[in-house]
């Protein structure tokens, strides 16, 4: 049980060292955030989202056509008779 | 009375899905594990932290992206499931996920890549052999998809109902035979 504790108090001193520097980078208001944000949103950011959505709008139409048309069934002549009535 | 099967909503909602998670196997490992490209680094090259965190932002906004085509895909399954006429077939959906990830390939390479210019696979002198390799993949994954869709076409039995064995088609003729006893 010490160990197992010793263990997860070394793993998580490991995981907070190597994470550091990354949280000192993930700044949400420092001067280089402002600046990059500032970057894009100043410059043309709608046109540029439409661009980018141009390919996810193709594969909604893509699946929409799928789900309508399904692919061409094999002929299976008990399901192409009306049902008894 | 058997109903017609409507296997066009188990193909979208695994083609969607399928696309959606293309994208993120694109965004993991080209934008963020290799670090190739970003999402708009024909653009604006991210040389510095200010220019890599742009091409950050607009990753997020492809990934926004992405993760609306799963959840779409993962609405249309459940509504699938739901539904007494859609056979549930693992070939047809697996197929499916094979046909969303290639089309994204091939859809995501033909516009970003080649028409918008937005970004390459990896940029440098080789970046069109790259680019085609990357539409090659995603060909290879609609053809085995569509294959396997195909194959799926032999599974009718609906959600929740114990799996059989496909009915032969000389069975079928048996059935539909007219009946010699009137």
């Amino acid at each position: 049980m010490r160990r197992l504790i010793r263990s997860t108090v070394f793993v998580v001193a490991l995981a907070t060292t190597l994470m550091m520097p990354a949280l000192a980078l993930a700044c949400p208001d420092c001067p280089t955030a402002r600046v990059v944000r500032a970057t894009v949103f100043a410059g043309p950011f709608v046109p540029q989202l439409v661009l980018l959505s141009i390919p996810m709008v193709a594969l909604g139409v893509i699946a929409a056509f799928l789900h309508r048309i399904g692919l061409a069934e094999r002929t299976t002549p008990a399901l192409d008779r009306e049902p008894e009535r | 009375m058997i109903e017609r099967p409507h296997r066009g909503a188990l193909i979208s909602a695994g083609t969607l899905l399928g696309a959606g998670l293309g994208g993120f196997v694109d965004g993991i490992v080209f934008h963020q594990i290799l670090q190739w490209h970003g999402m708009l680094s024909s653009f604006v090259e991210p040389v510095d932290l200010v220019t890599t965190k742009y091409n950050m932002v607009w990753d997020g906004f492809f990934h926004a992206f992405t993760w609306i085509l799963t959840v779409a895909g993962l609405v249309l399954l459940w509504r699938a499931g739901q539904r007494s006429n859609v056979p549930w077939s693992t070939r047809t959906f697996a197929g499916s996920l094979a046909l969303g990830w290639g089309l994204f390939n091939l859809v995501e390479g033909v516009i970003d890549h080649q028409l918008l210019g937005l970004h390459h696979v990896r940029p440098g002198p080789d970046e069109l052999a790259w680019d085609v390799a990357f539409l090659v993949v995603g060909a290879c994954l609609v053809a085995g998809g569509w294959a396997l869709v195909r194959a799926g076409r032999l599974d009718l039995t609906a959600r929740g109902v114990e799996p059989t064995r496909p009915v032969p088609k000389h069975v079928h003729e048996f059935l539909d035979a007219p009946s010699s006893s009137g």
